[in-house]
């Protein structure tokens, strides 16, 4: 036994000595390749994964065995044509390049239909919709007063009446809506036959709480910002001056910060531009003061010309300065991003990526960038502007973990990929009511619209499949069954 | 060589150096599994890179101790229907039995002749070797039984299965060591086997451990060899010669079989270095095997085919659990240390050390049954098994004093010192990270994967090689799974189909059991003998669903 142990031993460990470099070489992606030239050669692969999977994947017009999520192993180095077939969708096709070593990830291809179906979600013509971005909820209008609005939860799919019966706010008819991003409820300020009211919703679903809150609420309120894990502490700025107002004890704090032309809430945070131009934190007691920019000359050259700002919060140390004619500044390099134009913003929630639109544009702001870290001189991100043809862009939305941009230009819809490779192409999916909003929900990947028809009502339709909403989570562990057939389709 | 092989009462340069040596394994093993989680982290690609060498190297050493886990399974089978009295009894008339063997013709199958060949060549090589022979009829077996908690409904199976012996019960002596310590019923359980089993056997005795002893811990080592040496002075006083003696010491639940004392004989008497060796069984836990949650049976079974393949490797063997020995050797060595929790490989050590390296183990291809642990219910099961395999693990323990000893002793060669303590520390090490490298900190670089990474082929690549080399290692799953079906004891009642397919289900907890049940106490003995927090003997519990035998 003792022979055969140390024989069996050799024998064992020659085989590691020789195969363990050559797995791990194999790993990274070397492989041998006989034939006229052949030789060790370094290749990548391409990782594929579509909404709805299942698709077939085709590689320079063989098709692959895999039907999407796919990966495509031991490509030499070079540009390969790409294309996704799935019955019922439009053809997806890019060339996509492949480098050594390294794997190109399509992992989040979204299949458009041939042709985009919906569903009645409320079969009544309405006035339009209200979305509360980041919520799970949003407002239906079949009229002008309170009792007229409804609210829909897009997890659970239903739609309640806003009000019950005969409540108190029945004859209300809403102004002017406050949200602000991820919370679950809003301040709404309208009329009665008493004059003004301003009241605070708190959306639920079936028991929505509804509050009278016109006394604690300056009359002339400009804006109004809390933060959803404190929905109670509300930050209004009216005539360059910010009201605290404490909604559960009633206390209200009239000028709680004064001169001031710019604020934004986060993370327990007031941000604040001075009317001196000094960019300032401060707790939300006001006490312990942080003078974030000191440099007035600098202060007033990046705020000076404009009344107000709205800030906003991309990550802990990187903020965004929208100004009321939309001039959009950050306190990153090169500060100032557009001059003016931008109609809105939307922080991604897993990166340090801003997704930007204007009347013609959308664009990507992305302080992650490396070119913002690596080089000597240091530039700061750019706007990359990968829409330019919009007439007149009124929303935008992040879609499947960032990777594409839902828009509304006029009354249609498009969608357009943000991680393609042969440049952006944006594709129209469906109109809307003219005027109208659109709702779309992350959490489940559909979009609720009310129809371009006179006679529609609020529809829905599925955007990124729920089925494949995620990326590919994990490599696949399977056999590699790469066999490639021609093409007899 | 003479060594304290004491870990207390050491000073100086000796204690600093105990204390290193106390610290390495633990600190090897947490560096191992947070070196790989911030490798995983800060440069995946390293990790995976060294995960993949890792993996390979494991599926390459499990099918390398798969083969043996076959060869030394089959070797034990090709033994199971061995005549070992017939056997012994030849030897006694050694010339004659040689040229009776030349004659014998194998009859039946492979194992037989497998059987006879490994018979022929042992008796060759005592006949060529002019080492004084042993007579069956000059041996004594000594049978040292440790009680401390374990109740006559524990222990009478054993004695009964020594009292059926096919080696005359009458050359076999029985001592229950008692702890002072233990409560009243366990003695009067002790004094009524006594009572019971005296007569069958050349004789039985008690010999009550005192507590606290000066220099000794609670510990199982300490009351074993206070019994010994009582027996020592009885066997001076009948004028029986230590080298005549083999001892076994036994864990109180061990059962063997009727033929098991006439191997133990045949192995001591086909040893040339009878006085210089320890003879060591295949320890199976099939006493209680059925009545035992699926965890146990596959921990259990585990631990038996790891016998099986150290069995393979008599060169680096070292003593587990119930064992045996020349009486002499043991009273050379200095009987088993007192203030040791791992006493059953520590005396191998022991004698190793004060032999000068020129000591080994003798694997006996029979086996010796004890029980498995079973506990009131499920969660205390796993708790005491949790224990167990604590204590197991703190066989660690050994490394600094065999490492002090190593540094000390000149007469054994270097090479032979390096194989020894790297097999110690190795195996330690393994024990303690393998299955946390393996089930958790391999996937970390996948999981938590930067941009960078997972735009690499190595990011996509490696799961698929890992997933390959897990399907590889399935080979051996599989080849442990129907060993272990074969090794089980028939149960009386019968299985259904479901059962039985249950019984093999029962190995896919592997990753569960090597996780949480192997791995972790090692690291936890491990880590506790790093920070010098020494651990206590704790008794296993162990229970019998079988009624308790009358009094």
């Amino acid at each position: 036994m003792a022979v055969l142990r140390k024989i069996l031993f050799y024998i064992f460990t020659a085989i590691y000595i020789v195969f363990c470099p050559l797995v791990i070489l194999y790993a990274m992606g070397y492989i041998y390749r006989p034939g006229m030239e052949k030789g060790v050669v370094k290749t990548g692969l391409i990782a594929v994964a579509s909404s709805p999977s299942h698709a077939e994947v085709y590689m320079n017009k063989s098709r692959y065995s895999q039907l999407s999520p796919a990966v495509i192993n031991e490509l030499l180095p070079g540009e390969y044509s790409i294309q996704l077939e799935l019955e019922g969708y439009q053809k997806w096709d890019e060339t996509v390049p492949v480098v050594a070593e390294k794997a190109t990830v399509l992992d989040r291809i979204i299949l458009i239909p041939l042709k985009w179906t919906s569903k009645v979600f409320l079969p009544e013509k309405v006035k339009g919709i209200i979305p509360f971005p980041g919520s799970d909820f949003f407002l239906i209008q079949k009229g002008l007063r309170l009792s007229d609005l409804v609210l829909a939860g897009c997890k659970e799919e239903k739609y309640w009446p806003l009000i019950k019966g005969e409540a108190p706010f029945k004859e209300f008819k809403p102004a002017t809506y406050f949200f602000i991003e991820n919370s679950s409820s809003g301040i709404l300020r309208g009329s009665t036959s008493d004059g003004e009211k301003v009241i605070k919703i708190v959306f639920a679903g079936e028991e929505n709480k509804v509050k009278d809150i016109t006394g604690l609420f300056p009359k002339n309120a400009q804006k109004v910002k809390w933060e959803p894990q404190s929905e109670n502490k509300l930050f209004i700025f009216q005539d360059g001056s910010i009201t605290r107002v404490e909604l559960d004890t009633g206390a209200v704090y009239p000028k709680y910060v004064s001169g001031v032309k710019g604020y934004g809430l986060s993370g327990g945070k007031l941000y604040v531009i001075t009317s001196e131009n000094l960019f300032v934190e401060t707790d939300y007691e006001n006490t312990g003061k942080n003078v974030l920019l000191d440099d007035e000359k600098l202060g007033k050259k990046l705020f000076g010309q404009t009344e107000y700002f709205d800030i906003k919060a991309v990550a802990d140390d990187t903020f965004l300065f929208l100004g009321e004619n939309g001039e959009l500044l950050s306190n990153r390099l090169p500060y100032r991003f557009a001059d003016g134009g931008i109609r809105g913003v939307k922080c991604a929630a897993d990166s340090p990526r801003v997704l930007i639109w204007n009347k013609n544009k959308v664009g990507i702001l992305d302080f992650g960038a490396e070119e913002t870290q690596k080089t000597a001189f240091e530039k700061g991100p750019s706007l990359r502007w990968v829409h330019m043809k919009g007439s007149n862009i009124r929303q935008a939305f992040w879609v499947y973990k960032e990777s594409h941009v839902l828009f509304v230009d006029q009354n249609k819809v498009f969608l357009l990929g943000i991680e393609e490779f042969e440049g952006f192409k944006a594709k129209q999916i469906f109109s809307i009511k003219s005027g109208s909003s659109l709702y779309f929900s992350d959490t489940t990947g559909k979009v609720y619209y009310v129809g371009s028809l006179a006679k529609d009502g609020v529809s829905f339709g599925e955007i990124v499949s729920s089925s494949a909403s995620a990326v590919i989570p994990f490599p696949q562990i399977e056999e590699k069954n790469r066999e490639k057939q021609s093409d007899e389709k | 060589m003479k060594f304290n092989f004491s870990a207390n009462k050491l000073k100086g340069k000796e204690k600093r150096l105990q204390r290193f040596f106390e610290i390495v394994p633990g600190f090897a093993s947490w560096t191992i599994i947070i070196g790989m989680l911030i490798l995983a982290f800060r440069a995946p690609i390293v990790a995976a890179v060294l995960i993949i060498a890792f993996d390979l190297y494991w599926l390459l050493r499990l099918l390398y101790l798969t083969l043996f886990l076959i060869c030394s399974y089959f070797r034990l089978s090709s033994e199971k229907e061995t005549d070992w009295m017939g056997r012994v009894r030849g030897i006694d008339s050694l010339s004659e039995y040689e040229l009776s063997l030349k004659e014998q013709k194998a009859e039946g199958g492979l194992k037989e002749k497998v059987s006879l060949f490994f018979l022929r060549r042992e008796i060759k090589k005592l006949g060529k070797i002019g080492t004084k022979r042993a007579q069956s009829k000059d041996l004594y077996h000594l049978v040292l039984i440790p009680i401390a908690k374990e109740t006559q409904d524990i222990v009478e199976p054993g004695l009964k299965s020594i009292a059926l012996s096919d080696f005359p019960p009458n050359r076999i002596m029985v001592v229950l060591a008692v702890e002072e310590r233990a409560d009243e019923e366990i003695k009067t359980d002790a004094r009524r086997l006594l009572r019971r089993y005296k007569g069958k056997f050349f004789d039985m005795k008690i010999v009550v451990h005192p507590d606290g002893r000066v220099g000794e811990a609670k510990a199982k080592g300490a009351n074993a060899t206070f019994a010994a040496k009582e027996t020592a002075k009885y066997f001076s006083k009948k004028k029986i010669p230590f080298e005549h003696v083999i001892v076994s010491c036994f864990d109180s639940d061990t059962v063997v079989k009727p033929d098991y004392f006439a191997s133990l004989t045949y192995y001591f008497q086909v040893c040339p270095e009878r006085e210089r060796a320890s003879f060591q069984p295949v320890p199976v836990y099939n006493n209680n095997i059925w009545d035992a949650p699926g965890i146990t049976r596959v921990l259990e079974t585990g631990s038996s085919f790891f016998q099986l393949v150290e069995a393979t490797n008599p060169e680096k063997l070292v003593t587990f659990s119930s064992h045996s020995m020349s009486f002499k050797a043991l009273v050379d060595a200095g009987y088993w240390p007192v203030d040791m929790i791992s006493d059953d490989s520590a005396i191998f050590w022991k004698a190793f050390i004060h032999f000068d390296g020129k000591y080994k183990v003798v694997p006996m291809y029979t086996t010796l049954s004890m029980d498995a642990v079973v506990a009131e219910n499920w969660m205390q099961t796993i708790k005491n098994v949790y224990k167990q395999k604590r204590r197991w693990a703190w066989g660690v323990e050994n490394f600094p004093i065999v490492m002090r000893a190593f540094m000390k002793d000149k007469n054994i060669p270097l090479f032979f010192k390096m194989k020894h303590a790297f097999k110690l520390f190795e195996g330690h090490i393994a024990w303690a990270t393998w299955a946390f490298l393996l089930t958790f900190v391999g996937w970390l670089p996948a999981i938590f994967a930067s941009r960078a990474f997972s735009h690499s082929v190595l990011y996509y690549s490696a799961p698929r090689i890992m997933g390959t080399i897990f399907n590889l290692a399935s080979f051996s799953l599989i080849t442990s799974i129907v060993l272990s079906i074969l090794l089980l004891p028939k149960k009386k009642e019968k299985h259904s189909i479901a059962k039985r397919i249950g019984y093999a289900f029962e190995w896919l907890l592997i990753p569960f059991t090597m996780v949480f049940l192997s791995a972790l106490p090692s690291l936890d003995a491990q880590t506790r003998l790093m920070f010098g927090k020494y651990m206590t003997f704790w008794v296993t519990d162990k229970k019998k669903k079988t009624p308790k035998r009358g009094k």
